[in-house]
């Protein structure tokens, strides 16, 4: 009797109704020690082995699950009421006697009479197989077999717990039928997706992804780091992204991988938490896509906004042409001067020829340097250079800023207040944008000056530290932007002026922007305020 | 009496106006320096005999308006207007206006002596016209009121006969105040005297 038991407890499946098995198990446990007592003391416990007898008709008729028993040669010896149940009848004398094999669909007779073999000789088997009830109905079944032994010790038949496993059936199909279409979702994506662990291994990928580092074969890539394709530039921020995945939070970052093939190419990966039931961060679930061709058209755009920068230095020069001829003509005159004054002085018939000759020749030079330091600057102004920032006096860049204007400063009469403070931090930027974009700000309010009748001749130049960024303001005190200016005063192409691209303020706020900064416009009462915002260069 | 030889220059770049010095200096001649046309009114004192070059872009006042104070304070100072490129229209004006010339920069030694000299001429010549009045003027001065009313008479050429009937006296007086008046104004002969007593000495 024991292995019999023991087998059933073992061949309870471990899901499903757990509370009716456990149920099950313990009421059969119990009848078995109940037995087992009555059948060591048989004589002695007459009366017992009655009282015996109900409960376990009472256990076997009460237990929710279908319990049966055949005989050895397959006909059905006893079921309880759920069994009925199952066979759509509440008769059981349409059932008892018949061959359970009649029960069974056509495809599962093998399966059963191989479990009745087994069973019979003794070991405990269990199968799935679909029922045909009473009204024909098919119904998916698992049962478990345990031998039942007579009084000899012989096997005198077979005891099966069967259960409706119609539910289970059903939620296995569906959650693969799920998954085969989340499979396919995945594999028809045209974006990579995958999956990798802490150290970057990756688990899963899926086409499109294989496709992207130019990958033959799942092997190239399954079980290989994230490591290897990644260009090493990025490594380290890509372990920075990986552990805040893991903290649960959502990462985007922009990066460059060499594929199989050896070819870099530019990718973006949205990387966000795989977490377990258990709450538990498992792997990081990124979406990468290809953004080669967004980075060529960046790149593009700044190549562009490089030379858009460099046909607008050029047309402000061309603005202040006049005024730098008028500057460069200056020197160009004294030197012209002194030259024909020293050649004069040659003719002469003095004594003190060379007392004389040395300081003109002396200022001959110093005024061509002076010339050479008027066009260097303009040089620089215009040349076309790839920006780069580095670290810029910013007092310096304001006075080379201030010269460039004052021609045109000397012309309108204006008086230009520069204010700044003792210890005015350097910028880190493009020295030539940014004084251009100087440069802008100081001709704009020059000819709001002019054009504005009785305004005040004046113009405010400061500075404000800020956190990590120096603020240059520039004030006048002409008239003003209209309201209905004030909208599209960073609008490319727009302008109040009848001469001009009206591209200045509009490229002055991209280089802002593209510094990391920020200009802006604020009314003042009179005239306007510009700000422009930069960031200071690290002071170590 | 003392030549004309003083030039006053103002430019506000230094490297100019020490050019022009050295060239002003080169030939003998007294330069004076100044940034701006406001030092040079401050600092001007009239009766120097010379010229003055000055830009026409100043800081403060600037060359046109330089010229207007000059006028308004009847200093007349030859005036030779240098100016860059762009300030031409400018300089045009200061030439309507009475400048001897503009001379654009960068500028021959040589053109811009002549004018220098030309305007120290200029200076000469109204330097003596000046003192020359200054002299009638003097001399008008020593003039009876009865001798300054034959006077205009005279100039206008009219005989001793018809002056006595206008001022009813005698053509004898007449003849008497003729003498003295030509004696006090160091005059030979009426027609001489017509010559140098321009209307608005004896007018006035």
């Amino acid at each position: 009797m024991e292995p019999s038991l023991a087998s059933l407890a073992y061949a309870l499946p471990t899901t499903g109704a757990a509370l009716a098995w456990a149920w099950t198990l313990r009421s059969l446990r119990r009848a078995r020690n109940e037995l087992d007592a009555s059948r060591a003391d048989h004589a002695r416990a007459m009366h017992h082995q009655d009282s015996h007898g109900t409960l376990f008709r009472t256990l076997f008729d009460a237990a929710p699950e279908c319990i049966k028993v055949q005989t050895v040669d397959g006909r059905l010896q006893r079921i309880n009421t759920a069994g009925l149940t199952l066979l759509e009848t509440n008769d059981p004398a349409r059932v008892i006697g018949q061959p359970v094999v009649n029960f069974i669909a056509p495809e599962y007779h093998d399966a059963y009479h191989r479990l009745s073999e087994v069973v019979c000789s003794g070991e405990p088997a269990s199968m799935e197989f679909e029922l045909i009830t009473l009204h024909g109905r098919r119904c998916w079944l698992e049962t478990h077999a345990v031998p039942l032994y007579g009084d000899e010790g012989r096997i005198t038949g077979l005891l099966a717990v069967t259960r409706d496993i119609d539910e289970r059936r059903r939620m296995t199909r569906e959650l693969e039928e799920q998954r085969n279409r989340l499979h396919t979702i995945i594999e028809s994506e045209p974006e990579c997706v995958k999956l990798h662990d802490r150290d970057g291994r990756i688990m899963e990928m899926n086409r499109a992804g294989l496709a992207l580092l130019n990958a033959s074969h799942n092997d190239a890539v399954i079980g290989h780091s994230m490591y290897e394709f990644l260009c090493p530039a990025y490594q380290a921020d890509y372990r920075a992204l990986t552990e805040n995945v893991f903290r649960g939070q959502r990462q985007c970052m922009e990066f460059e991988v060499l594929t199989s093939d050896g070819e870099t190419r530019w990718l973006e990966s949205h990387a966000a938490p795989l977490v377990s039931p258990d709450g538990q961060v498992t792997a990081v679930l990124a979406i990468t896509r290809n953004i080669e061709e967004r980075k060529r058209y960046e790149q593009r755009l700044r190549e562009q906004r490089d030379e858009l920068a460099h046909v607008c230095r050029v047309s402000t020069l061309g603005e202040l042409s006049s005024g730098l001829a008028h500057e460069l003509t200056q020197p160009l005159c004294a030197i012209s001067s002194y030259a024909q004054s020293a050649a004069a002085l040659l003719k002469c018939d003095t004594n003190d020829k060379h007392d004389r000759l040395d300081p003109m020749l002396q200022k001959i030079v110093a005024e061509t340097e002076r010339a050479n330091a008027i066009i260097q600057r303009l040089r620089d102004f215009v040349r076309k250079k790839a920006p780069r920032p580095t670290s810029v006096d910013t007092r310096q860049l304001i006075a080379d800023s201030l010269e460039l204007v004052e021609a045109e400063r000397r012309r309108s009469r204006v008086s230009i207040d520069v204010s700044l403070p003792h210890d005015l931090p350097d910028l880190w930027v493009d020295r030539i944008q940014i004084q251009q974009v100087i440069l802008n700000l100081l001709t704009n309010a020059l000819q709001a000056i002019d054009e504005t009748p009785d305004a005040e001749h004046r113009i405010a130049l400061s500075t404000t530290i800020e956190q990590d960024a120096v603020r240059i303001s520039l004030r006048d005190y002409a008239a003003g932007v209209r309201d209905d200016v004030r909208q599209q005063l960073f609008v490319p192409f727009f302008t109040t002026k009848t001469s001009g691209l009206g591209m200045g303020l509009a490229l002055s706020r991209s280089i802002a922007e593209a510094h990391g900064g920020r200009l802006w416009y604020e009314p003042a009462n009179p005239g306007s305020a510009f700000h422009l915002e930069v960031p200071m260069a690290d002071r170590t | 009496m003392t030549p004309a030889n003083r030039v006053f220059i103002i430019d506000d770049d230094s490297a100019v106006r020490d050019a022009v010095a050295t060239l002003v200096e080169s030939v003998g001649l007294h330069a004076n320096c100044f940034a701006d046309a406001d030092t040079f009114l401050a600092e001007y004192r009239g009766g120097t005999p010379g010229c003055l070059i000055s830009d026409v872009c100043l800081p403060g006042t600037d060359g046109v308006q330089l010229q207007r104070i000059l006028k308004e304070r009847r200093i007349e100072i030859p005036l030779i207007v240098i100016s860059a490129h762009g300030d031409i229209p400018m300089a045009v004006e200061m030439v309507r206006r009475g400048a001897i010339d503009f001379i654009e920069k960068p500028f021959r030694n040589h053109v811009l002596l002549e004018r220098i000299h030309e305007a120290l001429e200029k200076a000469e010549r109204r330097h003596r016209e000046y003192m020359a009045d200054a002299q009638q003027r003097a001399h008008l001065a020593s003039l009876t009121p009865r001798e300054k009313e034959v006077l205009p008479l005279l100039i206008d050429g009219h005989a001793n006969k018809i002056i006595a009937r206008e001022l009813s006296l005698s053509p004898r007086t007449v003849e008497t105040h003729r003498a003295n008046i030509l004696r006090k104004m160091h005059a030979d002969s009426v027609t001489s005297l017509a010559r140098v007593l321009t209307p608005d000495l004896w007018q006035g």
